[in-house]
């Protein structure tokens, strides 16, 4: 047990920082409303990312990565955290292609897979998405019925997906399908390759609760995919899928949890700003102890972020504990970005101006337990994976 | 850095681990509560043996001379089986008079020749020491500080009926001057991640307890784990489990390397896991259904240890105002 960084990561961290620096964007990133322009600005800087050498750092070499530890990985997001830089994490468009369907194509991908996309994932040029979810499967995601039929050397598909993040932005997505609807229904699926520009293709935004369109629904009218996409093999999407998910819930989010202590330290200012019955509202008992409170658990978080790097160093996949930091850090910016909500009072009904940022993460926080797995979902995960209790019946 | 047990460690875990579960394991409470005297010479001798008390003094005096990480393992597999606070006590005073110069008491701690209890100061002037029936030192936990007296500083000592029948409780007065002077902040925090390190252990504890009913006990017909609502107590504990010890771990390591933020994350830690073991040790209840309730199972006895360990804490650090502080 250390909490050590050795010299030579220390000297990594000293490069990131001084590179971010240097190099960090002067402009805004362009507001969510305008879709296409967030590509453009994330794919930028995605590329500038990669040319300096900070994309992939704990890929492997033989995929394009650096080739270095998770614990580099992390140093990385630390930085980037602290640095005023464009938000990284599942708020930029290249997250899914980074952080799930790249690892899932270095875990389960042949040669070829990996040749073609995953440089593409690294530099920015292709931009992923994830079409897992349908209207009938949702936790549920086994019962799915997106129609994969074998034509030649083709697979043919037909049906609907839904809540597709970034999928009118995207080039590719992680797909799956039933290929065979006879087999029992873990066993019919298949995970494909879907170039998004394939003809047959129709997307249609969905306005999210925050008036935002970040996801959409996917339409496949006879989309002929090459066989040769598969990953991970025919009818056996998913254990693929279930490789994806494990990143998901395992690693993806872990940008996302160091930021996290950046809200609080923003929570806190507001507190001390905002005044409550003629005091600074962090003089008044209560919410100073909520907010101790809130600080305490946002410092257990970024433990426990060391804790699942220090387990995922040693194994190929994360594992099912990963669940339980996603859960503690949903339940978590939940609490923290309510906890604005409050001390914002009246404020917090207007959504543009001084407060728009702060009403806006407010809004977005209530797909922290649902997106990746609810809330609920996550708790069996732990319960029957983790600690081992019997399924229900 | 990495936060997992070393080999080593995990080595020292498990015979540890093993030697509680078996020579006192939370069960005994079921048969008897062993009011007065702790532990016997005999039992005493065993974790003398074990190197318990000279785990992190130096070697020449008779210890391991390992560090605030050891601590913190072996503090929480004590946590798991309700070791009495006089085992911690001595362990950590053990280290502290190895570090003040008083070599002759650290060997006196460490070869078992004697023991201290810990107390905790009340708001009139006394104080409430815990399984110090024989004890020869008193360690006092008062408004950020704590010292250590002569079992001899005992003016008065009055037997109480405590809230945790698995300690014995006394009230006593103290006359005199304590016996080590200078005792830091880094000392007293060092005292208070042990002492979170035993919550950890008991919210564990109380995990286990449950996940471990409700995989047996059937109700319609399955197993009560079965049900939702329980399975998702059960993967609440696992998640706050997993804050408070990493808490832990990442907060005495911050302390053994000396960083100037290791009181805010001691701090931290003191919140993760007096939640957790309040909120596990309850829930556990909640899953025993009515034997949950019952004084012959033990199930009560975490949630009342907790109540005596969050109290040492709270008079260790002052948690609300050191997160606070900019
Ligand atoms: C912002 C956002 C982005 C998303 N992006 C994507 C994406 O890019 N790609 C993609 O494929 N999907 C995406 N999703 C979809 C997400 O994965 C699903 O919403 C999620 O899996 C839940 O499915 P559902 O919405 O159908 O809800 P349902 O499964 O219908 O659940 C409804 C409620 O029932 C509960 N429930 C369901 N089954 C059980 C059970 N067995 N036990 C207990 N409770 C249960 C759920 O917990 C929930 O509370 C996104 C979702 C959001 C909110």
């Amino acid at each position: 047990m250390n909490i050590q960084f050795s010299p030579d990561d220390q000297l990594f961290r000293e490069d990131v920082r001084q590179w971010l620096a240097d190099n960090r964007p002067r402009e805004q990133r362009p507001s969510v409303a305008d879709l296409a322009a967030c590509r453009e600005h994330d794919t930028a800087w995605q590329k500038t990312l990669f040319d300096a050498g900070w994309a992939g750092i704990a890929w492997p070499e033989a995929c394009g990565g650096r080739g270095l530890s998770l614990t580099r990985q992390l140093i990385w997001y630390e930085e980037y955290a602290a640095a005023d830089v464009p938000p990284g994490g599942w708020k930029s468009v290249c997250f899914v292609g980074l952080a799930h369907a790249g690892p899932t194509l270095i875990a389960c991908g042949e040669d070829n897979h990996k040749a073609e996309h995953l440089p593409k994932i690294l530099d920015g040029s292709a931009v992923w998405c994830q079409g897992f979810s349908e209207p009938g499967a949702g936790s549920d995601l086994a019962s799915l019925r997106t129609r994969g039929e074998i034509d030649g050397d083709h697979l043919v598909i037909n049906g609907q997906k839904l809540w597709t993040s970034y999928a009118d932005v995207a080039d590719f997505q992680e797909l799956l399908v039933r290929t065979d609807p006879d087999a029992q229904k873990h066993r019919g699926i298949t995970w494909v390759v879907c170039d998004m520009k394939t003809p047959g293709i129709t997307i249609r935004p969905i306005r999210n609760m925050a008036g935002e369109s970040e996801f959409c629904e996917v339409f496949y009218d006879d989309v002929r995919i090459p066989l040769s996409q598969v990953i991970g093999g025919l009818n056996n999407g998913w254990r693929t899928a279930m490789s994806t998910l494990s990143f998901e819930r395992g690693t993806a989010f872990i940008a996302d949890q160091v930021e996290l202590e950046h809200d609080v330290v923003k929570m806190e200012q507001l507190a001390r700003e905002v005044h409550i019955g003629g005091r600074a509202a962090i003089a008044h008992d209560e919410i100073a102890e909520r907010l101790a409170g809130l600080k305490a658990e946002v410092i257990a978080l970024k433990a426990m972020t060391y804790m699942s790097i220090s387990r995922n160093s040693n194994q190929d996949l994360p594992g099912p504990e990963g669940s339980i930091v996603r859960l503690f850090f949903a339940k978590l910016s939940q609490r923290i970005s309510h906890f604005g909500m409050e001390l914002l009072g009246a404020d917090g009904l207007v959504y543009q101006g001084k407060h728009e940022e702060l009403v806006r993460t407010y809004l977005f926080r209530y797909a922290d337990t649902i997106a990746a797995g609810t809330e609920q979902i996550q708790r069996s995960i732990i319960g029957e994976r983790v600690l081992g209790l019997p399924k229900s019946r | 850095m990495n936060l997992l047990p070393t080999t080593e460690q995990a080595e020292i875990v498990s015979v540890i681990g093993e030697f509680l579960s078996s020579e006192v394991p939370i069960r005994r409470y079921q048969e008897t509560i062993n009011l007065g005297t702790p532990y016997s010479a005999a039992l005493w001798q065993q974790f003398v043996k074990l190197g318990w008390f000279g785990v992190s003094c130096p070697e020449h005096l008779g210890g391991s001379g390992l560090g605030i990480a050891e601590e913190i393992l072996l503090a929480r597999e004590a946590g798991r089986q309700l070791i009495s606070p006089t085992v911690l006590a001595t362990a950590f005073t053990a280290n502290l008079a190895s570090r003040h110069d008083q070599a002759g008491l650290a060997n006196s701690l460490i070869n078992g020749e004697k023991r201290v209890a810990i107390a905790l100061a009340t708001k009139e002037d006394n104080y409430l020491m815990f399984d110090g029936g024989d004890a020869d030192y008193l360690l006092t936990c008062h408004d950020n500080k704590i010292n250590l007296f002569p079992a001899a500083a005992i003016a008065k000592a009055e037997t109480l009926k405590g809230t945790d029948e698995s300690v014995s409780l006394t009230r006593t007065t103290l006359t005199g001057t304590p016996l080590l002077k200078n005792i830091g902040e880094s000392d007293v925090m060092r005292l208070a991640i042990g002492l979170c390190a035993v919550l950890t252990g008991i919210a564990e504890s109380a995990c286990a307890a449950a996940v471990s009913y409700a995989g047996e006990r059937e109700q319609f017909g399955q197993p009560i784990g079965a049900f939702q609502t329980i399975k998702h107590l059960c993967a609440d504990m696992a998640v706050r489990n997993e804050a408070a010890w990493s808490q832990c771990v990442y907060a005495g390591l911050s302390l053994q390397d000396e960083h100037e933020d290791a009181t805010r994350k001691i701090a931290a830690a003191v919140e993760m896991s007096a939640r957790a073991a309040l909120e596990n040790a309850r829930t556990n209840i909640q899953v025993h259904g009515g034997v949950g309730f019952t004084v012959e199972y033990d199930a009560h006895l975490l949630v009342k240890r907790t109540h005596v360990l969050s109290s040492l804490l709270d008079s260790l650090i002052d948690r609300r105002k050191v997160l606070l502080k900019q």
